[in-house]
């Protein structure tokens, strides 16, 4: 499948969910890259670090709210 | 046939060169040395005497294939030939006599004799030349007109016997235009024969006119030197004259574990080995004719080369291969006295195209011209003596060799004027001799340009399917042949425009909208409450609830949770047995505004614990003794407490103890907290890594996936949904909520019913079960006993719908035998897709072979088939799945690397920030646009219905301090059940017993994931290249697998029956009367199936529980003769009997004497 070399960017949407895409194809509507474009494993283990509230955003906004 | 000796004293140099000619101009070449005066020596006539000479090869080959499909056309070669000017019909005809006198092919017939074709030669006799007459047509009418009569020819079969096997007819159209249509079998003439055939009837023709010009249009033809069946002899005796009867070294190396195509089937062919002939025009045109004529010329190769190259990629990408067979025809001509003769000598070489790694179109190129070359100096073996060698050495199966072809005729059509201004021209090329799957055949037309049909098997492919092949064929020769440096497998396989297409077809369509507004699950029931308070929503047992009464018990527990802080987005536990307070308990917390959590009770301690941190539950809602003595032990001295891995004391909530506090609170509904976008629910899955993953849900998308099955099944109020999935497998979430959604009545399953199938049917009979939902395994189960029974009451079953596992392909027919009108749907969707997301309508077709595929989406799911690039597939090529639209769930709990690895953007859809989860499935689209499972991309597997990774089994088995290295595989056992097995080496010394190793799994897996087979190796199987070689992972059949203790053989006639039907069941040689069931590789099903047999054979009221509880044959005795005692019966006179009536009618409880010496 996919090849370990391959380079890819870690990618984030509105909801501040996270996923990785590959770095020659432009980017899907709606999700903006976030740093450099790197090995997979790297991508998944800076998504490892950084993602620590999987609740998408307006779930955490309305909890927050009310 | 090829005629030049293998390897025949050419040198390499030399032989490249001739590979990198078309094959007519190395055929013409080599005449044209040979009548140099390289010497070759004339091939000998025989004497006509009168005796019937043996066929060649090819005709014996041919004819062999004719005798099993009687009446077959697929031989018939017919073939148009258009004449300008004033044509007499006469004298055509005369001209037509000539040629078949001069060629004895077409005079010869063929006789069995002995099993043996032989050729019988007729005197010339004058043939018939009927005319039709239509000049009063216009042209449009007339070109149909041929078109028709030609394909009448191409179904006209010939008669092999009596013949003749040549006729012709004319056709005379309007303005001094004609054609000729004649036609041939094959095993009489080829390609080239047509030149010869048209040369010929022209000389002829020129010759009978009259009067006779003064200057012929061509000479006499010269007498022939030899005729075919000369030919024919003479390659015999240089085959017999060869040393060994042996299939030549560089044949076996290259077709060392030949590889069968596997193209995307439109259904299993009616008739394996019938030929239905279909085809689809392909044409380059003269832009990419030119470019691919400018490739070929600086990868020094042909256009030929270039064309199998492009034919292999896409066959590749089609069948999902790297390493195939193509074959490539050559004229077989290479004697210059066969030059001038009608008759058949094409011959068929393999070319074996290995094509794995990552080769660019240029290596492609590269490694066709290698085969092309290697297969050329090694071509003096015809094809049919090459399959039967492969064959008589067991190195070919049943099938054919070769299932695709690639053909290009690279010589201008024959054209010849005569005088008076006429003239004939070959129409088209006849086809290719047919049998394969696919074929590509394609000349090179007047205007340069390469044209064609790619000609298929349509008892085998779709048209649409073949169509999309040939867009690829066509896209692949436009980027390969443009850029040769890319890779060639991640070249495109159409048009953007057609890919998307396609996509749409099958993709099925999203309104945002929809899951944001689909509700909640507790409030589709609230809903439901609302709407009839009095109908019944559930039933257990004795137990019945109303819509109402369900609501006040939910909406009590509801209030309690509050109390002890539960709020949305919180995540609870539930662990209870299958039963009212269950589906209580779910509602409640979902009312509470959290996620309920699915606990199994049978799972062992440790997974609990680990749960239990892992998915930081709040609380754990329980029934006092369902968690075992540790609870009991806590509730005594401290709040009772679930032991979280991580230290933590989960607090328990026991309904039994607390009942007053649940009473107490109000029986109205709390104020909601959770809405769409919330969780709902999270289910624990298998995970790779060695410990199981939670998979999270919103209710949005769940009630959307229920609210769509709703519809497909048609739900209404009046059904009654049996509920008999367990909480952890995600099918319990349309059987709870879907029913509730609809109004409609859960019947709930107690775990023992569950897996009893006469207690079962009982169940579903007596409480007019209408709907089942659940893995193919338990419908298999009720079905099995039903039939067959004809005593049992009717079942009221009007819809089925099975998932998570691969329907046993009996199973559609035996339902509808049992429930004529049932609906069975086949369901497909994993728990991180909101449950589910295909659906399909099992029917049976009229062979009784069941159409079971995974079909289309649910509303608001969107299916993508994507290549490696991520590009959606075209037609029929495997690919893999994604899931979009309102299918992907939250993701996995607490697993952001694997979350974002598995849920990817979408870039397809319109909605910013959509994704894609990436099934790990492969699957192609058929041509209505369903999707069709293939299997998976990793090693996932699914037992009984639930999910099972393989490594988690490992890493569990590899924490054992003996264990070195494990392997867990699936295998089917002897009755086609699945079954998982353990093959491991050890550390030191003496291996563990299965005993202990079943044991040590239990305290860490769920007894679905414990393997019933361990193997012990030296050491693993591996392959050359280092990697395990998975198929040399066999278990040993049969044997009674190596126990801890000795074998004790069984005493007494009713240890004899019992361990007898073990054995059977078990698919075991012996068992011995103390082995315990589950270490014999024993699981739940076959303990079902075990006491089925037992209740038959001594019509006994034995329960699973008795089975379970026994664990071994002596013990089961025991408590066999318990049962019967009760029932005033003798079990084992019983025995006695049974075993003397199966000592007259023939073993069936094999002998279980004593050890034989082993």
């Amino acid at each position: 499948m996919a090849n370990e070399a391959d380079s890819y960017y870690v990618v984030v949407n509105d909801e501040e969910q996270y996923s990785i895409w590959r770095e020659e194809l432009g980017l899907p509507a709606g999700w903006r890259a976030v740093g450099p474009a790197r090995p997979r494993q790297e991508c998944l283990a800076h998504i490892d670090e950084v993602w620590t509230d999987m609740r998408p955003a307006s779930v955490r906004r309305h909890m927050q709210g009310s | 046939m090829t005629t030049v000796p293998a390897g025949g004293g050419l040198d390499a140099d030399l032989l490249a060169d001739l590979a990198g000619l078309s094959d007519e101009r190395r055929a013409l070449l080599s005449l044209e040395l040979a009548r140099a005066g390289s010497g070759t020596a004339p091939i000998p006539r025989m004497a006509r005497d009168g005796s019937e000479p043996r066929a060649s090869f090819a005709q014996e080959g041919m004819w062999y294939q004719e005798q099993r499909h009687p009446g077959s056309t697929a031989y018939v070669m017919p073939v148009g030939v258009r004449i300008r000017g004033d044509l007499s019909a006469e004298a055509l005809r005369s001209a037509f006599a000539a040629v078949i006198e001069r060629h004895e092919s077409l005079r010869t017939t063929f006789v069995d004799v002995d099993g043996r074709p032989r050729l019988r030669l007729s005197e010339p006799a004058a043939p018939a030349l009927p005319v039709t007459d239509l000049t009063a047509l216009d042209p449009r009418s007339a070109a149909e007109a041929v078109a028709a009569a030609h394909r009448a020819e191409a179904e006209r079969p010939f008669d092999l016997a009596r013949g003749p096997l040549v006729r012709a007819r004319l056709l005379r159209l309007a303005g001094d235009h004609h054609v000729l249509l004649a036609s041939f079998h094959h095993l009489v003439a080829d390609g080239w024969s047509m030149g010869v055939f048209l040369r010929d009837l022209a000389a002829y023709y020129g010759r009978g006119t009259e009067p006779p010009s003064p200057e012929p249009a061509s000479p006499e033809p010269a007498p022939l030197p030899v005729q075919y069946a000369d030919v024919a002899a003479w390659q015999r005796a240089a085959a017999d004259a060869e040393p060994d009867d042996e299939l030549p070294e560089y044949w076996r190396e290259r077709l060392d574990r030949v590889p069968v195509l596997e193209l995307p089937a439109a259904t299993t062919a009616a008739e394996p080995g019938a030929w239905h002939g279909s085809s689809v025009a392909l044409d380059l045109g003269a832009e990419l004719t030119g470019l691919v004529e400018r490739c070929a010329a600086a990868e020094k190769a042909t256009p030929y080369m270039v064309l199998v190259a492009a034919a292999a990629v896409a066959l590749g990408r089609w069948a999902d291969q790297r390493d195939l067979l193509i074959g490539m025809p050559v004229a077989g001509r290479d004697h210059p006295d066969t030059e001038d003769l009608i008759g058949l000598f094409v011959n068929t070489l393999p070319l074996r195209l290995e094509l794995a790694g990552e080769p660019s179109f240029r290596e492609v190129i590269g490694r066709v011209k290698e085969a092309c070359a290697g297969a050329l100096s090694h071509g003096a073996l015809p094809f049919e003596h090459l399959v039967r060698r492969l064959r008589a050495e067991h190195r070919l199966g049943a099938g054919s060799l070769l299932q695709a072809m690639v053909a290009l005729r690279n010589v201008p059509m024959p054209r010849f004027e005569l005088p008076g201004g006429l003239s004939l021209e070959l129409l088209d090329h006849p086809s290719v001799s047919t049998k394969f799957d696919v074929c590509l055949d394609l000349a090179v037309d007047a205007r340069g340009c390469v044209s064609g049909r790619i000609e298929y098997n349509a008892d085998l492919l779709h048209p649409a399917v073949v169509t999309a092949l040939r867009d690829g064929i066509r896209s692949l020769l436009g980027s390969g042949a443009a850029h040769p440096e890319l890779p060639a497998f991640g070249l495109p396989l159409g048009s953007d425009q057609a890919l998307a297409e396609t996509a749409a077809a099958g993709r099925g369509s999203w309104d945002p909208e929809a899951a944001r507004t689909a509700g909640t699950l507790h409030g589709l029931f609230e809903r439901a409450v609302d709407a009839a308070p009095g109908a019944q929503a559930l039933v257990f047992q004795d137990e019945r609830l109303s819509y109402a009464e369900l609501d006040q018990r939910a909406n009590q527990l509801a209030w309690r949770l509050r109390e002890l802080g539960i709020g949305r987005e919180d995540s609870v536990g539930i662990c209870l047995p299958r039963g009212a307070h269950a589906v209580v308990a779910l509602l409640a917390v979902l009312k509470a505004g959290g996620a309920y959590v699915p606990f199994d009770p049978s799972y062992p301690e440790a997974r609990l614990s680990y749960m239990a941190a892992d998915s930081r539950v709040r609380l754990v809602i329980t029934r006092s003794g369902v968690l075992g003595p540790a609870a009991d032990d806590a509730a005594r001295a401290e709040p009772p407490a679930l032991a979280a891995q991580d230290g933590r004391a989960v607090p328990l909530l026991d309904l039994d103890q607390e009942r007053q506090a649940i009473a107490a609170h109000p029986v109205g509904r709390p104020p909601a907290l959770s809405g769409e976008p919330h969780l709902c629910y999270m289910i624990y899955t298998s995970g790779s890594t060695g410990a199981p993953k939670g998979a999270v849900n919103e209710h949005g998308r769940v009630a959307n996936t229920l609210l769509a099955l709703d519809q497909v099944y048609r739900m209404r109020a009046g059904d009654r949904m049996l509920a008999i999935s367990s909480l952890n497998y995600d099918m319990s979430v349309y059987e709870i909520f879907g029913t509730l959604a609809a109004g409609a009545t859960i019947v709930v399953c107690d775990q023992q019913t569950s897996t009893d199938p006469e207690r079962l049917h009982r169940l579903v009979a007596t409480e007019r079960v209408t709907c089942w939902s659940s893995a193919p395994a338990f419908l298999d189960l009720l079905v099995g006993h039903a039939l067959g029974r004809p005593e049992l009451p009717r079942l009221e079953l009007r819809v089925v719908g099975l998932g998570g596992d691969r329907m046993p392909p009996r199973l559609p027919g035996r339902l509808r035998e049992l429930a004529p009108g049932v609906r069975l749907f086949n369901l497909a969707g994993m728990t991180e897709t909101s449950y589910c997301s295909l659906y399909h309508e099992v029917s049976v077709n009229g062979a009784g072979r069941p159409d079971i595929a995974w079909g289309r989406p649910l509303a608001n799911h969107e299916v993508h088939i994507l290549d490696e690039r991520g590009r959606p597939v075209p037609l029929g090529v495997p690919g893999h799945l994604h899931l979009g639209g309102a299918a992907p769930g939250r993701g996995y709990w607490r697993r952001p690397a694997l979350t974002a690895e598995r849920f990817v953007p979408d870039p397809f859809t319109s909605e910013p920030g959509g994704r894609l989860y990436a099934t790990g499935d492969r699957a192609r689209f058929r041509p209505d646009g369903t999707v069709e499972f293939l299997g998976r991309l990793d090693h996932q597997l699914k037992i009984r219905g639930l999910r099972v990774e393989p490594r988690e089994i490992e890493l569990a088995l590899a924490a054992h301090p003996d264990v070195l290295e494990p392997v867990v595989t699936v295998q089917a056992d002897s009755a086609g059940q699945a079954r998982l097995c353990a093959h491991l080496t050890v550390n030191g010394g003496a291996a563990p017993g299965i005993a202990e190793l079943r044991g040590f799994l239990r305290t860490r897996l769920p007894e679905h994931m414990v393997p019933g087979v361990f193997v012990v190796l030296d050491r693993l199987p591996l392959l050359p290249s280092g990697k395990l070689d998975r198929s040399a992972l066999v278990v040993p059949d049969r044997d009674r697998p190596a126990l801890a203790g000795e074998f004790v053989p069984a005493e007494g006639d009713l240890e004899r029956v019992l361990s007898g039907v073990w054995s059977s069941v078990l698919d075991i040689e012996r068992v011995g009367a103390l082995d315990d069931f589950f270490d014999l590789g024993g699981h739940s099903l076959l303990a079902t199936q075990t006491v089925s047999r037992l209740r038959d054979l001594f019509q006994l009221p034995l329960s699973i529980p008795d089975l379970l509880g026994a664990g071994c044959v002596r013990e089961l005795a025991v408590r066999v003769r318990d049962v019967a005692e009760r029932e005033g019966v003798d079990a084992d006179l019983i025995a006695a009997v049974v075993l003397e009536v199966l000592e007259e009618t023939g073993p069936a409880v094999p002998d279980q004497g004593g050890p034989d010496g082993e």
